[in-house]
Formats: C-alpha cells, structure tokens, sequence
C-alpha cells in the first residue's frame, strides 16, 4: 500500500528514519523513485544486520513533489530464531518510517500487512513500504 | 525408506489431528517438553536442552493410549513476549550480544528472562497406574520457564560477528534489484542456499553459547475420576538447569557435546503405598544430570536424576533414561526414549515420537497463505 506524505513547495529537507524492530537478521534500503523508470538509492542500514536507517536527507521539498520514496528490508530467521516462531516474527515485525520537513512536520508511518511477505518456508521476510512526497 | 517413515507419522498424525481444533496448525503439534509435563514425571525428558519457546504450541500426548482426545491428554505452551510487538528489538538483543562502541561482546546476560519466558498447561489422564501417577485421575499442570542466563563465549561471538559481516553482503546481492525494489521471498531464499558463503556463515550461527543457565517452575493438581470435586494437590516443584556447551570451546562445527546439570526442589503429595493409593506430603530433591552428543542428523543422550525424600529415604528412587534423536529433514526428528522412570511400579519408559515443524509448507491447509 502506498502511503502520502504531503510536503510544501519550498526548501526545507526531507528526512525519512527507519527502524525495525525483529529479533531476526535485518538488511534495509532506500531508494528514491523520480519517475517510473528512474530510481536513485538514498540510503542503506549499516553492515549490523539490525536493519535501522538512520535519518537520511531525501532532498528539498521544492523537488520531491511526486516522488515515492521505498523503503525494502530483507529479513533472515534461519538458525538464529527457531522455526516454529518464524510465523510469529513475521506477524510481529514492527517496521516504523518517519519522516520530517513536511506539511505537517514529523509523520510516522507503520508497515501494513499487505506490505510483508514470507517465503514458503518462512525463513526470508521482506518489507516494502512505498510513501509518496505530495505537494500540499 | 525416509519417505515411507514420514507417510507412516503423516498417517498417524492426521488421525490424532482429527481430535484437535480445526484452527491448530500441524506446525504446532509435538510432543511435550513443558515444564508442565515434567512435573508430572511424563515428559520424555526430564532435563531439556536450552530452547526457545513458541509463541503457541500445542502439544498433544499419548492421544492413542487411551482413544481420547482433548481435554483429558494435552499440552499447550505459550510465550508472553509474542503476545507484544517489541519497538526495539533487534538480532544482538535476542542473541544476548551487544553492539556499543563499533565492537560485537556479550550483552546483557539476563536478557532471555522476558524473550524466553513460555507459558505451559498440561493434562494426562492415565487408565493405571503409571510412576507416581495413579490410575484414572487425571493430572493438571501449569508451568513456566525462561532462560535467566546465557553466555556466548568469544568463539562464538567472533564466529557471529564474521557471519552477520557475510549475511549483509550476500543478502544485498540476493535481494535488492539494482533498478530499486525487491525480490521475491522465495526467489532470495532460493539464491541465498546456492551461496556457499553464505550458508557457511549460516552455519556458523548453530554453534552453541558456553553457557546458559535456566529455570522453570510447575505446578499440578490431581482430579480422580476427572471430578472436580476429588481435586487435590498433587506437586509443585522449581529447577535449575545448567548447560556448558563444548562446541563453544573446540574447533569443528558439526558437533556438540554438552553437558546439563539439574537441581529442583519438589513438593511432593507422594504415593507410599501403591495398593491402597495412600498419599503422603513429603519434600524430594532432584539432581542429576545429562550428556548430549549431537552429530550432523543424529543425537544421542542420556539422563540420570536422583531423587531424594527428606526424612525417609524408603521412597528414594532413581530416574535413568536414553534418548535417540534422528533428524529426517529440516521438519521432522523422530525421537525414540527408553528407560526407568520414578517410583517402583510400572515405571519403564518408552517413547517413539516425532517433532514436526512445517512452517507454510502446502500439507497444512489452515495455515497456507
């Protein structure tokens, strides 16, 4: 599901923040969506398998008007939480986006169910969180 | 053949699953372990290794001893801390590592107490006289048990802070489409197992923490005849079991050897007389311990407790069982045990079960997504 974030026509800087909370191994990425076919890579969680972005400069608001900022997180179970709890993991996962800079200043958004998926066995969970910049 | 041994456990579990709720998944059925259980002296093994608990599962016993089903034989385990969705929690916190100035090192020790803590309620119902426990009454416990503390070792915090480096990298080539999104689930499952560094870093993670420390409680009623108003109680009892792992301190990755060590304090309604089911209160002392050798599939381990009474040493026993782990594939162990159990009558133990866990897998139609 694709989220709205609404931003003013002027200078100040988008942030996004992200953090997940799973006890599983957690690899995120932040990618900046121009147009349909122009992507541009934003950001990455630091090599720590926890998952986090720390607060990242998108750009001027002036210039995201439109722009779908996704964020994807990858997630590994195997060996590290046991298999019968991965259904747990998956439902559990708490995935929060928080952005600053905007219309109405800082916005915190969660990640839907029909944002996660799992591999048949379980053991992959991915995350994809779509926000779309609107101008005001 | 391992195929005709899994038809042969999928045909006897459907029948049992008949009897169960229709919104239990297959994923959570196994045989008990629960501090419930063993508190009954009926669990296949009285010191477990260090485990984590489920969220939910259930536990079905015996359901063909006696052709019944729930409620009379059952056993169900809950895990509180999944009840919740934790804000902050992240892999170091579950590993009990930490991650302060840049540098992977133990963490908070303590940390497995909430993570960890399991629920469990229990039920047997035997038509005779089994150990300490007398024919057609039928047994309710309540238990809970947690981790109170673990100790990675250096081995196996270096092993996991070059594993957790390799892991970052191949899930980056696996997942992430250079044009922006991801890949399917199973898709980055698939390329992820044909990566050989990263199922050795994978494997790195099995190795064992040096040590762990864990503790349980249970308490038990017994119901005669399965009225309420024959209730009465039957024991209570706290233990402590300690695990060092050898694994943490050799060089090979395939193998572990551990060594557990049980100290538990029971309060017992103790049958003294079995003729004329005479009950007496008297306080016992269980230690003992267990060797655990596990090697690729296979585990083989063996437990000796005794069991002491205070102020009268008649009623001393001893409790020495075997266990035969074999692991058929990433779902199913069959786990056969046998061996003298407490008390003095009818007191041979014999098992043969299976431990399943199939996650998603199509053959549990309630839980396909």
């Amino acid at each position: 599901m694709t989220n709205t974030y609404f931003i003013n026509n002027d200078l100040s800087s988008i942030t996004i923040k992200v953090t997940i909370s799973t006890p599983g191994f957690a690899v995120s990425k932040i990618d900046k969506e121009i147009q349909a076919s122009s992507t541009e890579d934003i950001a990455g969680s630091p090599v720590d398998g926890i998952g986090d972005v720390p607060e990242t400069i998108i750009g001027n608001a002036n210039m995201l008007n439109n722009c779908i900022i996704e964020t994807d997180t990858i997630i590994e179970l195997q060996d590290i939480v046991p298999q019968e709890e991965w259904q747990s993991c998956f439902k559990n996962l708490v995935c929060t986006y928080i952005f600053t800079g905007g219309s109405h200043g800082t916005q915190t958004f969660n990640c839907d169910p029909d944002d996660k998926k799992n591999s048949t066995s379980g053991t992959i969970i991915t995350v994809s969180k779509r926000i779309q910049l609107v101008n005001k | 053949m391992r195929r005709i041994i899994i038809l042969i456990f999928l045909f006897c579990s459907s029948a049992c699953l008949c009897f169960a709720q229709q919104q239990i998944g297959l994923q959570n059925l196994k045989t008990p372990n629960a501090p419930g259980f063993q508190i009954l002296d009926i669990a296949p093994s009285s010191i477990e290794k260090p485990t984590n608990p489920k969220e939910f599962a259930l536990s079905v016993f015996n359901l063909s001893n006696n052709g019944t089903a729930l409620p009379k034989n059952f056993a169900f385990e809950i895990s509180p801390y999944w009840l919740f969705k934790p804000a902050d929690e992240n892999v170091y916190k579950y590993l009990n590592l930490d991650t302060k100035k840049g540098a992977v090192t133990q963490g908070n020790s303590t940390g497995g107490i909430l993570r960890k803590l399991s629920i469990s309620f229990a039920s047997s119902f035997n038509d005779s006289t089994t150990g300490s426990l007398l024919k057609n009454t039928n047994y309710v416990s309540f238990g809970a048990r947690t981790n109170i503390i673990t100790i990675n070792g250096n081995k196996r915090i270096g092993a996991l802070t070059t594993a957790f480096k390799t892991m970052h990298t191949e899930i980056m080539k696996a997942g992430f489409k250079s044009g922006g999104g991801v890949s399917d689930p199973d898709s980055i499952e698939a390329t992820l197992k044909n990566s050989r560094a990263y199922q050795q870093a994978v494997a790195s993670l099995t190795i064992p923490p040096l040590f762990q420390l864990d503790g349980a409680f249970a308490v038990s009623e017994a119901f005669a005849n399965n009225e309420y108003k024959k209730h009465r109680f039957n024991r209570s009892g706290i233990w402590l079991s300690a695990t060092l792992s050898a694994a943490a301190l050799s060089k090979t990755k395939n193998d572990n050897l551990s060594f557990i060590f049980l100290g538990r304090i029971i309060w017992d309604n103790a049958l003294i007389d079995t003729t004329g089911n005479l009950l007496q209160r008297k306080n016992a002392y269980d230690f003992g311990g267990k060797a655990d050798y596990s090697i690729g599939r296979f585990s083989i381990s063996i437990e000796h407790l005794n069991r002491i009474y205070s102020g009268n040493n008649i009623h001393n026993s001893n409790r020495t069982v075997g266990t035969l782990q074999y692991k058929i594939n990433d779902s199913f162990y069959i786990t056969g045990t046998y061996g003298e159990n407490f008390g003095t009558a009818n007191n041979l133990i014999t098992l043969l079960g299976i431990n399943w866990g199939l996650g998603n897998s199509p053959l549990s139609a309630v839980n396909k997504k």
